[in-house]
């Protein structure tokens, strides 16, 4: 299981102080907004895509968290690709 | 040769006269514009501008004039095109080179939160130090460069560079921006007005009144709206605060558009600014006994939002109930329940509502708390069901990058893993 977080950032410095804030445990990477639009259907932040060991995506979630209930979405879709 | 030379002179002198009035026509109407601005009269300004535009075109003082004026309205793009032809004339480029600089210090230091979702761009900061110093260059006996200037510095925490530009402007005027300060006493009566116990109503309309004629943001539009509709007056007046932010909303968000970089922000503004004034329209229709505009305009917030709302929610089950429609009362109610965005008074008013509406379906009250915990159990399950996207299925594009720390991150090389991959801003 593998986490990746893209940054669509255009200022360094603001994603910075962000990083620095939440510490976050795993990769974080900068890539531009076109790209992202153009390659990856992103047309809003933030966008998270939920691929399975063949490289399949499976889902694709838009927006944030409205519902409060993030971390059971985000358990609920991990489980049920490992269980692919 | 005599005669040739005299021609020459009276085709000259009439030139000369012919642009002596030219200027004084387009002074005038300046001057015009100014004093209406001076009052507050937004209309007469513009269109003693316009008028001043059509007999002399591309005049440099009217344009600036202009710039001034249009900013004020938050017409950032509009402003900003204006001013930059202005500044192009020696004699006006101090005073358009400032008001440039006010716009790019917005966009640069002020815009969090101007707007829901929007962002200070630090790509601003530059230039507006880069115009306020053109515009100190320009005039240096001018005071408002410099306190343009001084704001800068404050914001960027330098706190003696910005009480010496301040002094410096208090010596060729004064220390501050009066349109500033004139903006920040309004936001202050309103503020006053919103925390006092019961403020003569006469007093609130009139300090919203001016303040969104200061400057029409559509965020003071709807805070007015909201302070009369807590108190269930004035409901003729809110019906048009409605009408009149959505478009000062729809307005900025055009006149700003550079604050957005993906189409999907741009529409989403829109949306929710739309949204916002359909449900204050909405309410306001309810409060006062229109049940067929309240139910369109509540509907229309609910399908911008796309029921993620929990005031719009709260305001359709209360419409709900008032129908004995228990059913989609119920829904609304469980939909506040379980928004992020709803604040615990909603909450607590959404769960008080709803024992209310199981009672009067003939339900056991005893039961109540164990059916609504497994019923917003079932409604999580069902929203993970339903967001799936449009990516959903295919192949996921190959992408190599570095991280922060150097390292790097090749999507191929995932085949195998379980992938969560995460595009964010950091706003």
């Amino acid at each position: 299981m593998k986490f990746i977080l893209v940054s669509l950032d255009d200022d360094p410095k603001r994603l910075d102080k962000y990083v620095e804030e939440r510490k976050f445990a795993m990769p974080v990477a900068r890539y531009n907004r076109e790209q992202a639009t153009l390659k990856f259907n992103v047309h809003d932040t933030p966008t998270t895509y939920y691929v399975d060991a063949t490289g399949t995506i499976q889902y694709q979630v838009v927006g944030v968290e409205p519902h409060g209930d993030a971390v059971d979405r985000v358990t609920w879709y991990i489980e049920q690709l490992k269980s692919r | 040769m005599i005669g040739q030379r005299a021609l020459a002179v009276a085709v000259l002198a009439s030139v000369l006269a012919a642009s002596v009035v030219f200027a004084q026509t387009a002074s005038s109407f300046r001057e015009k514009a100014l004093a209406a601005e001076a009052r507050n009269d937004t209309a007469a300004a513009l269109a003693a501008l316009n008028q001043g535009l059509k007999a002399a075109p591309g005049d440099a003082g009217l344009l600036a004039a202009q710039g001034q004026i249009y900013w004020r309205l938050l017409r950032a793009k509009s402003a900003e095109q204006t001013l930059i032809a202005a500044a192009k004339t020696p004699g006006y480029a101090a005073e358009a080179q400032y008001w440039l600089g006010r716009i790019y210090f917005f966009k640069g230091y002020q815009a969090e939160n101007a707007f829901p979702g929007w962002h200070e761009e630090v790509s601003y900061r530059p230039r507006a130090l880069k115009a306020f110093t053109a515009a100190r260059d320009a005039k240096p006996a001018w005071y408002l460069p410099h306190v343009g200037l001084g704001d800068i510095a404050k914001a960027e925490g330098r706190e003696s560079d910005a009480q010496a530009e301040y002094a410096r402007a208090k010596e060729l005027g004064q220390p501050s921006a009066p349109a500033e300060d004139a903006l920040k006493a309004a936001d202050a009566a309103l503020a006053r007005l919103q925390a006092a116990e019961s403020p003569p109503i006469a007093e609130v309309r009139a300090a919203i009144e001016k303040r969104v004629v200061l400057r029409p943001d559509p965020l003071a539009y709807a805070l007015g709206a909201n302070m009369l509709l807590a108190r269930r007056a004035e409901l003729p007046y809110v019906t048009k605060l409605a009408i009149d932010g959505r478009a000062a909303g729809e307005q900025l968000v055009r006149e700003n558009l550079s604050s957005y970089k993906l189409d999907g922000k741009v529409t989403a503004s829109l949306d929710r600014n739309q949204a916002t004034f359909a449900d204050i329209a909405g309410w306001a229709a309810f409060i006062q006994g229109d049940m067929k505009t309240a139910e369109a305009k509540l509907a229309e917030a609910a399908r911008l939002s796309r029921n993620l709302d929990p005031t719009n929610q709260m305001h359709l089950g209360q419409f709900s109930r008032s129908k004995d429609d228990l059913e989609n009362a119920r829904e609304h109610y469980l939909t506040v329940m379980g928004l992020a965005a709803s604040v615990p008074p909603q909450r607590e008013a959404a769960k008080t509502a709803l024992r209310d509406v199981q009672a009067k379906s003939g339900e056991n009250p005893m039961e109540f708390d164990q059916w609504l915990a497994a019923t917003l159990d079932r409604k999580r399950e069902e929203r993970r069901k339903a967001l799936v996207g449009t990516m959903a299925g295919k192949k996921l594009p190959p992408l190599a990058l570095t991280d922060l720390q150097g390292n790097k991150v090749d999507l191929l090389a995932e085949r195998g893993n379980v992938v969560l991959l995460n595009f964010f801003s950091a706003w």
